[in-house]
C-alpha cells in the first residue's frame, strides 16, 4: 500500500508539493540575493582588501581636469563652505 | 557696495575639490595660475604614485636628500606642526595609515553614525612615546631633508594648508581672493561668508564673515571605512596607539591667521576630544560632537 503510494501520488499532493519546492527556491534565491547584496556593500567599504596596483592606478585620477570656471559680477565675493575634505 | 567681477575656478585636487576665487584686474589669469599650481603640487606631493616628488624622498636611501624648496618648505611644516601640537599632529604615521588600510585615495565612506555605532570607547588621542618627526631636520637653505631610514612623511592636511598660503601670497595684490584646498581655505581682501558643513548630513551649522583670514576643518566623517577585521577606521590616527582617534569630537572648524595654522588647530581640536578641543581654538572655531550637538568658540 505505501509504495503504491508513492509510485502514484494524488495529483493534488504532487501539484502541493511542486508549489512547496518553488517557494523553497524563491526564498533560497532571495537569500542569495540578500546575501550577495550586503557582502557587497561591505566589500566596497574594504579598501584594505583591495588590489594595491588598482588603488594605485585610480589614485592619479583624483587630480583630474574636471574643472568648472566662471566669470560673475555680485555685489558680495563668492561664499565659500569649509567641510573635512 | 559696487559691482565687481570674481572668477571662481573649482576642480578636482588633493582627492576632493578645490576652488580658486579672485577679484580684481587679471584675475582670470591668476586664477587659472592658480589652479595650475595647485595641481602641479597634488601630483609632486602625493603619497599614492610613486613617482611623485614625496615618494621619491621617502623612498630615498640616503640620510639628507636633496628637495625642492616647496618640498623642503613642507618638511619643515610638518616638523613645526607636530611641535607646535606636542606631537599630536604627526606626519610621519604612514605606515600605521597603511596597516589601517589606508592605502589608496577614498571616493567613499561609512556614514557616520555607523561608523560611531561600530567604534570603540572613545578616548583623547595622545602623543607617540617616540616622537618620529623630531629625528626630520630641514636645512632650508641648502634644500635638503634628513631623517633616518625609513622615516616617511605624509603630505595630508599640513600640505593642503601650506599651499592655500603659498597661493595666497601670489594673489596678496588683488583687491579680493579666496583659496579652498579641500577644506583649507585662505580669504583676502573683501569680507566673505564662509559656511561650515555638517558631518553628519552636509546641512550649514554656522556662517561666518571672514576678511584676511585662514579656515579649516578637520574631522573623521569622510575618508572613512572598514578596515580587514571590519573594524570602522579613519584618516586621523592617535599617535599614541598608531589606531583610527575615536575621541568624541568628529569635526572641529577653526579660526586662525593662516590655512595651516587653522587646519593644526582644527586637527589638534579633533584629536583632543570634548574636554580640552576648545584650548586648540584660540582664535575660534566650531566643534561637532559625536551626539551631533555642536559649540561655537567665539
Amino acid at each position: 500500500m505505501l509504495v503504491a503510494m508513492t509510485e502514484n501520488p494524488h495529483p493534488a499532493i504532487v501539484a502541493r508539493r511542486r508549489r512547496l519546492h518553488q517557494i523553497r527556491v524563491r526564498i533560497a534565491a532571495a537569500a542569495v540575493g540578500v546575501f550577495i547584496a550586503v557582502f557587497s556593500v561591505i566589500w566596497a567599504q574594504l579598501p584594505a582588501t583591495a588590489s594595491t596596483t588598482n588603488a594605485q592606478d585610480s589614485n592619479t585620477s583624483s587630480a583630474s581636469s574636471d574643472t568648472s570656471s566662471a566669470t560673475s559680477a555680485s555685489s558680495s565675493p563668492t561664499p565659500m563652505t569649509t567641510s573635512q575634505s | 557696495m559696487t559691482t565687481q567681477l570674481e572668477t571662481v575656478r573649482r576642480f578636482s585636487c588633493f582627492g576632493s575639490r578645490c576652488t580658486v576665487a579672485v577679484c580684481g584686474e587679471g584675475a582670470e589669469r591668476a586664477a587659472e595660475e592658480a589652479q595650475v599650481a595647485l595641481l602641479t603640487w597634488h601630483r609632486r606631493f602625493t603619497r599614492f604614485s610613486p613617482g611623485s616628488e614625496l615618494s621619491q624622498l621617502n623612498a630615498d636611501p640616503r640620510g639628507t636628500v636633496p628637495v625642492t624648496p616647496m618640498m623642503a618648505r613642507f618638511a619643515q611644516a610638518a616638523v613645526d606642526a607636530a611641535r607646535e601640537t606636542g606631537g599630536l599632529v604627526d606626519a610621519t604615521l604612514i605606515g600605521a595609515l597603511e596597516e589601517a588600510g589606508y592605502r589608496r585615495d577614498l571616493s567613499g565612506s561609512l556614514p557616520l553614525p555607523i561608523a560611531l555605532g561600530l567604534a570603540p570607547s572613545r578616548r583623547p588621542a595622545a602623543p607617540a612615546q617616540h616622537s618620529r618627526w623630531a629625528d626630520v631636520h630641514v636645512d632650508a637653505l641648502a634644500n635638503t631633508v634628513s631623517r633616518p631610514l625609513g622615516l616617511r612623511l605624509d603630505s595630508g592636511g599640513v600640505a593642503k594648508g601650506l599651499f592655500a598660503d603659498v597661493i595666497a601670497e601670489r594673489l596678496a595684490d588683488f583687491d579680493a581672493f579666496a583659496v579652498d584646498c579641500s577644506g583649507d581655505l585662505r580669504i583676502g581682501g573683501h569680507e566673505r561668508r564662509i559656511d561650515v558643513a555638517s558631518p553628519f548630513d552636509g546641512s550649514m551649522l554656522h556662517s561666518y564673515e571672514l576678511s584676511n583670514s585662514g579656515i579649516a576643518t578637520s574631522g573623521i566623517g569622510r575618508r572613512s571605512w572598514l578596515d580587514a577585521d571590519a573594524r570602522p577606521a579613519h584618516h586621523l590616527l592617535d599617535p599614541s596607539t598608531g589606531r583610527p582617534a575615536y575621541t568624541g569630537v568628529v569635526q572641529a572648524t577653526a579660526l586662525a591667521p593662516t590655512a595651516l595654522e587653522a587646519e593644526l588647530r582644527a586637527k589638534c581640536a579633533v584629536l583632543s576630544g570634548p574636554g580640552t578641543a576648545a584650548d586648540c581654538l584660540a582664535h575660534g572655531g566650531l566643534i561637532v560632537f559625536d551626539d551631533g550637538t555642536d559649540h561655537l568658540i567665539p
